[in-house]
């Protein structure tokens, strides 16, 4: 990982409050952060605008 | 004498019922058995040897009363460690939950289990809060598999798998997000079963991830998993989750022949999308070849690309078990593993459109997967793509995390069922999924009977067993 990458992983796990992480564990930030980017990456982006997510709420359609 | 370790739950059922055995005898062969041979393999973090002998006293009565309560009545079975049960610790495997937990009211499926008259011997091994393993740098060592102890056995349901594969319980129940039922019974010889998203309640169990979380049964053979399937599936208001449908007998087609049923096969799943191990994808050829003998009419099924639905799948996971353990990692992340710290942080990184968007994907593939089967009654894949890695090749192991075709059926919430399909040459368990429409459980345990019958892969025990 070159370091650029790195410290824009380390800053982003301090921004999402993980101070302690970067501290004790940069290389578990460090490989994380690679992770996330490539599991983004290989998700489709051909998703129409009225395309709805799944478990849509549905008032009523459970029993109490 | 009766040779308790390999019974299965229909034979002991039927022992137990004629009264030819006892509940508490059943249970204590279990428990010198597990005291004898669980050393090496670390199945069980936890054995309830007291509670259980108490249970399998109760059972005793009861039965010699003429109150019998049916087939697991009088069976020890054993939980995942991320399942509770009442005055039993529950520890995820983990360092984080060691110190403060111990539950006093049961999981909805434990209670289930309760009501039937089981038996409890104990909590199992998993990877540490069903995400992080194997991993060597917990509090307990993670589980082996039976059939090769340099071997992993699968996860993240893994104690589970080794327990049953040992001979020390005819019964266990595993979880499954991305494929932690079926991980285990494929590298173990098992048959496991994640039945349709909201058949099991998951109340009571420790979350990974809401929304594709799934609580499964795990035997050694498919009537044995369909019993199981019985005690523990059915509506329960207290899980947002559960589904409110009707529960059908989950043996009823088992024993039916299956000409004519329409087998599809996803067959780019393990040849073209990846490529499945050759003894493996040999196994599963064999397997449909063997279906087809049968009376099946098998032709091959398209669906979208595995990896779509495997990154769809860990976006998803990822950012909910993250939103889980958020306030855990802020403030104690020297008491997790480091596998579980590395996968679950990727949820902090996944942004929230990303995250809107996979669920959006996942509705676009459920309906997909949906269509596709319209002209089957059930589709044939890969479960894993390769036999168990030893267990201490750290390379080998993050090699084949990856490697398998089981996360597109949590994504999807259909029922899906992995199948011994025989051996390597190198003696480790193969396997195949079958999987169903939703709430069509039935037909899957009838094509896998079938099957089942037609083989004799059910029948192997582990060298430790000899």
């Amino acid at each position: 990982m070159n370091a650029k990458i790195n410290s824009e992983a380390q800053e982003a796990a301090r921004n999402a409050g993980l101070a302690k992480m970067t501290e004790q564990f940069p290389d578990d930030v460090a490989r994380a952060f690679e992770f996330a980017k490539s599991l983004a990456e290989r998700m489709p982006r051909d998703i129409a605008p009225a395309d709805e997510p799944a478990h849509v709420y549905r008032a009523g359609d459970k029993e109490q | 004498m009766t040779d308790f370790a390999y019974l299965t739950i229909t034979e002991a059922s039927q022992l137990l019922y004629n009264r030819k055995i006892s509940p508490v005898e059943y249970t204590q062969a279990l428990l010198d058995r597990i005291a004898a041979h669980d050393g090496p393999l670390h199945s069980f973090l936890h054995v309830s040897g007291d509670h259980a002998l108490d249970a399998a006293k109760t059972a005793e009565a009861e039965i010699m009363a003429g109150d019998w309560r049916g087939p697991l009545h009088g069976v020890p079975y054993a939980l995942k460690d991320i399942i509770d049960a009442a005055g039993e610790p529950t520890t995820c495997h983990s360092k984080v939950m060691a110190r403060n937990s111990v539950p006093d009211t049961d999981a909805h499926v434990t209670a289930q289990f309760r009501a039937a008259g089981a038996v409890l011997v104990g909590k199992t091994a998993t990877h540490e809060f069903a995400i992080g393993g194997p991993s060597f740098d917990l509090p307990w060592p993670p589980a082996r598999n039976p059939w090769n102890p340099a071997h992993f056995t699968g996860g993240s349901s893994s104690g589970s798998g080794a327990a049953l594969a040992a001979g020390f319980v005819p019964a266990a129940l595993g979880t499954d997000t991305g494929g932690s039922v079926r991980n285990p019974a494929s590298l173990c010889g098992l048959v496991g079963m994640k039945a349709t998203y909201g058949r099991v309640s998951r109340r009571g169990v420790f979350p990974l991830s809401f929304t594709l979380d799934h609580v499964g049964p795990m035997t050694r053979t498919v009537e044995d998993n369909a019993i199981l399937l019985n005690v523990i599936a059915g509506h329960d208001a207290q899980d947002p989750g559960s589904a409110p449908t009707e529960k059908p007998d989950f043996t009823g087609r088992i024993g039916r022949d299956i000409k004519g049923m329409r087998i599809g096969v996803i067959r780019h799943f393990f040849e073209t999308d990846m490529q499945a191990d050759p003894e493996m994808a040999k196994s599963i050829n064999h397997a449909v070849d063997v279906l087809r003998g049968l009376g099946a009419e098998v032709s091959d099924m398209t669906v979208a690309p595995l990896d779509t639905y495997a990154a769809t799948n860990r976006v998803i996971l990822l950012s909910e078990a993250f939103a889980i353990h958020e306030k855990w990692f802020q403030e104690r992340p020297e008491d997790y593993g480091e596998l579980s710290r590395r996968r679950i942080m990727g949820g902090a990184f996944i942004r929230a459109a990303d995250y809107v968007n996979a669920t959006r994907v996942k509705a676009r593939l459920v309906h997909e997967f949906d269509e596709a089967m319209r002209g089957f009654d059930v589709a044939i894949t890969a479960s894993s793509m390769d036999p168990a890695c030893e267990i201490e090749d750290e390379e080998a192991s993050e090699r084949t995390y990856g490697r398998q075709a089981r996360a597109p059926f949590n994504l999807t919430g259909s029922p899906a069922l992995a199948v011994p399909t025989g051996f390597s040459e190198s003696g480790l368990p193969l396997s195949m999924q079958i999987v169903g429409k939703p709430f069509d459980e039935a037909a899957i345990y009838q094509v896998a009977h079938a099957y089942e019958q037609a083989t004799n892969w059910t029948e192997r025990r582990p060298p430790l067993a000899a």
